[in-house]
């Protein structure tokens, strides 16, 4: 799956387009406050999500910034420059997310690159990278830490934690060829590559198995798998549909089809008294304790992980589970 | 005789006002003034009546004649003033038989007046509102006691309340352990001086005489020590301050003044050992001079020694300005304000309450938005604040706590500000003339302070460093205020009791 069917909405308006011009050729210099709204009216009435946010950090993009906080309102675009704002906007039009549009987005204080198809990191997922954060400068400095991560996507989780502990080594798994080439790249942007192995394939793959072997053991796994449900995906909106990896997204009938595998690897591969930070949906946390209850075994694994406690996110949804094997 | 910190100190210890390195800096000599005989006799009487008073006290080094009797009378003020007074009178006869000079006679008859026992006397058991006053302190603390037993045998509670009674309780305990000696002190002298009234032996009666005066003295510093216990501190007595003298009527002649006054308390400071920090004065006048200064100042008991200098001072001087020669009078505000302590923000997690974007919906992965702005509220005080300066949420909302902090402790800065302007609006009252609370007189060499009606001389010392006659002053006051407290005590004691 290269590159998810982008035709499936709407070609921008054509009358819209023409008038856009005709107001264009009036002065050769635009004031950022008109194109703001002007941009911010059209995606309203074409209902794209975030239309303020939206033309915002288009916007900002092109005169090299991040966002318009504290740029005034008054400031003159080139003619160059609304080209170009037009241009990712018409993009925008297309339910394209505004980071895919950007090719960048910011993760903690890291500024990424994001491709189509790759899971764009959620609010949520800086949570995750927090949590795991706290885990690692609490655990004994002397030995050798490497991290296990299943699903880097981006890279972002790892590639935080690289960047705050300069002695640590990751592994990272990812069924997706794209979002290993991106973890690659981005780990090459922050200068953290050398410390960080790419491994492509399923994690349930017994040679994918078999190379985590040669890297055991690993203090910390951590994960953010697909976890929405069959019934969910078909709610979701176009930008996520349409543009992200399904294989990033999807979790099978309830969700958890990925998650089981993650216990299992994670069970096998972390070292004794290792930690185990996963990102679930809302209703998960209380499964994911069932799955490693003692009684129950799963596909003939008994679990060494323990369950250990349930975090609510931001916004106070159960979001993340802290596990620690035995 | 070498006068060195051992001596000092030993100075220090008998005599509370005098400070260590007060004596230890001092580059004059008591000596000069000592040479009357009279003096040296008038101290020597003293020596001899008091056990405290040692050898080195002849070597003090003292300013002026109305230093050393600041120092001794504010020793002797409170326990043997009556015997200081006798002692004095004597020398003041003394001195007018020989034609000594009038300012060492004035001062001692300043001294005979300004120590009179009126202050003092309220509070002693001869008054019976006191009396009663201490009456009622003793049966509340034996209410009290009676009321913390039962409860120590059951699981003590420590709600606010009993932990309110707990430190009365404390109080009481201290207060009343002075009230029964000085009960029992009465009783004996009471007791003696009836005995006095019946003895018809002159030698008896001279001895009885006698031993009475030994039992005023005793008593005397018993009431002295219970004003103390009952009085208290201050707490705030050793909180850093910001002292700010401003020019009032008087233009250039008053900014002239300002600064010296400034000066002279900035050399204060410096000789009591206290600290100063960002001194600012406006001297943008040509004549020099300031219309506005102001420096921090912190150490032990900056508040207490320095909390009475606020107001108007007068300063009556012919002006450098003047061509005429007339005498000019102008005024300058000194305002003496606590600083705020240390802002301790408590903001708990409970309290906040953390808005985004995307507050409903099933959030994680099934949600994608680019609006990452954060806006915290603190529901107690109902601050706000926003974060939306970066693309990432958890950084925006880092920010907005940031911010949140930011604010609410602006908002306490500014509280305890608006106190401290008020409390500067009290002190400068309107700046007229009429409100002052001292006087500088150029001509006559006096200072007078108005509350306590004393007066200093030596003015180009004074506007020096302040020296003794500074200190002087402030003891005169503390001990003013002292005695204003415990009236204040006595009479809501009685309007509550009426």
């Amino acid at each position: 799956m290269p590159f998810p069917n982008t035709s499936c909405k709407l070609q921008p308006d054509i009358r819209n387009t023409q008038r856009e011009r005709e107001r264009g050729m009036r002065s050769s210099f635009k004031k950022l406050e008109h194109v703001w709204q002007f941009w911010t009216k059209k995606f309203q009435t074409q209902n794209i999500p975030d239309p303020n946010s939206s033309a915002e950090y288009i916007i900002a993009h092109t005169l090299g910034k991040k966002t318009l906080f504290g740029v005034r309102p008054d400031t003159l675009l080139s003619k160059a420059q609304a080209d170009q704002v037009k241009a990712l906007c018409k993009i925008r039009l297309t339910r394209m997310p505004v980071q895919y549009i950007l090719g960048e987005w910011d993760f903690q204080d890291l500024t990424l690159k994001m491709k189509a198809p790759v899971l764009i990191p959620r609010p949520e997922t800086e949570e995750l990278a927090e949590l795991c954060c706290h885990t690692l400068s609490h655990l004994s400095s002397r030995e050798e830490k490497v991290v296990l991560e299943i699903g880097p996507g981006s890279g972002a989780i790892t590639l935080s934690l690289l960047r705050r502990f300069p002695e640590l080594q990751a592994v990272a798994v990812d069924v997706s060829e794209e979002a290993c080439e991106l973890t690659r790249l981005n780990a090459h942007m922050t200068g953290t590559s050398d410390r960080l192995t790419v491994i492509n394939g399923d994690i349930m793959a017994s040679q994918v198995f078999e190379h985590l072997l040669t890297h055991k053991p690993f203090c910390l796994g951590v994960s953010n798998p697909p976890y929405v449900t069959t019934a969910e995906m078909a709610l979701l909106q176009e930008e996520i549909t349409c543009f992200e990896d399904h294989r990033a997204l999807h979790g099978g009938e309830d969700g958890l089809e990925v998650v089981r595998g993650v216990l299992l690897r994670c069970s096998q591969l972390l070292k004794s008294g290792g930690h185990l930070w996963l990102e679930v949906g809302e209703t998960h946390p209380p499964l994911v304790e069932k799955f490693t209850a003692a009684e129950n075994t799963w596909r003939g694994f008994s679990s060494r992980l323990k369950y250990h406690k349930t975090v609510a996110d931001l916004y106070g949804k159960p979001r993340f589970c802290h596990l620690i094997t035995s | 005789m070498h006068f060195g910190v051992k001596e000092a100190h030993s100075l220090f210890c008998c005599g509370r006002f005098v400070s260590h390195n007060l004596l230890q800096q001092n580059p004059y000599n008591l000596h000069r003034y000592c040479v009357h005989r009279q003096v040296k006799h008038f101290l020597r009487q003293l020596h001899k009546e008091s056990s405290i008073v040692s050898d080195q006290l002849f070597s003090i080094p003292c300013c002026s004649h109305r230093n050393f009797v600041s120092i001794f009378g504010r020793k002797y003020h409170s326990s043997q003033v009556h015997k200081t007074k006798n002692l004095s009178n004597q020398l003041l006869v003394n001195l007018e038989r020989e034609h000594k000079p009038l300012s060492l006679r004035t001062s001692v008859a300043q001294f005979v007046t300004a120590h009179d026992l009126d202050a003092s006397s309220k509070f002693s058991m001869s008054n019976p509102v006191f009396a009663d006053y201490l009456e009622g302190l003793v049966a509340e603390y034996d209410a009290l006691q009676d009321e913390q037993k039962p409860s120590s045998d059951a699981v003590t509670s420590s709600d606010r309340h009993s932990q309110q009674s707990v430190s009365r309780l404390s109080f009481l305990r201290s207060a009343t352990a002075v009230i029964e000696k000085l009960k029992a002190k009465h009783q004996e002298m009471t007791e003696l001086s009836s005995l006095l009234n019946n003895e018809a032996d002159s030698e008896m009666q001279k001895m009885l005489e006698s031993e009475l005066v030994l039992y005023k003295d005793d008593l005397q510093e018993i009431e002295e020590e219970l004003i103390d216990v009952l009085v208290g501190d201050d707490p705030a007595d050793n909180s850093d301050i910001m002292l700010e003298v401003t020019a009032g009527v008087g233009g250039q002649e008053a900014m002239l003044f300002c600064l010296e006054i400034f000066n002279m308390y900035c050399n204060y400071a410096v000789r009591n050992g206290w600290q100063l920090a960002e001194p600012v004065s406006d001297t943008s006048s040509e004549q020099g001079g300031a219309r506005k200064a102001r420096v921090e100042i912190s150490g032990q008991g900056v508040y207490r020694q320095l909390k009475h200098e606020g107001g108007v001072h007068r300063v009556q001087r012919v002006p450098k300005t003047e061509r005429a020669g007339r005498i000019h009078t102008s005024t300058i505000t000194v305002s003496v304000m606590p600083l705020p302590k240390e802002i301790d923000l408590d903001i708990q997690q409970k309290d906040l309450k953390v808005e985004t974007f995307r507050n409903s919906g099933p959030g994680g992965q099934s949600v994608n938005t680019t609006d990452s702005a954060v806006r915290i509220t603190h529901i107690p005080t109902g601050t706000v604040a926003e974060g939306k300066e970066e693309r990432s949420q958890i950084k925006n909302r880092d920010i907005a706590m940031k911010k949140l902090k930011q604010r609410m402790y602006e908002s306490i800065l500014a509280e305890q500000q608006a106190q401290i302007r008020e409390s500067r609006r009290l002190q400068q009252g309107t700046r007229a003339r009429s409100e002052k609370i001292r006087t500088y007189n150029f001509q006559q060499d006096r200072i007078t302070d108005h509350r306590t009606r004393e007066n200093t001389s030596n003015l180009s010392q004074f506007l020096m460093f302040g020296g003794e006659g500074l200190d002087g002053l402030i003891n005169g006051l503390i001990q003013q205020e002292r005695y204003h407290t415990m009236e204040l005590l006595l009479e809501g004691w009685e309007g509550g009791n009426a």
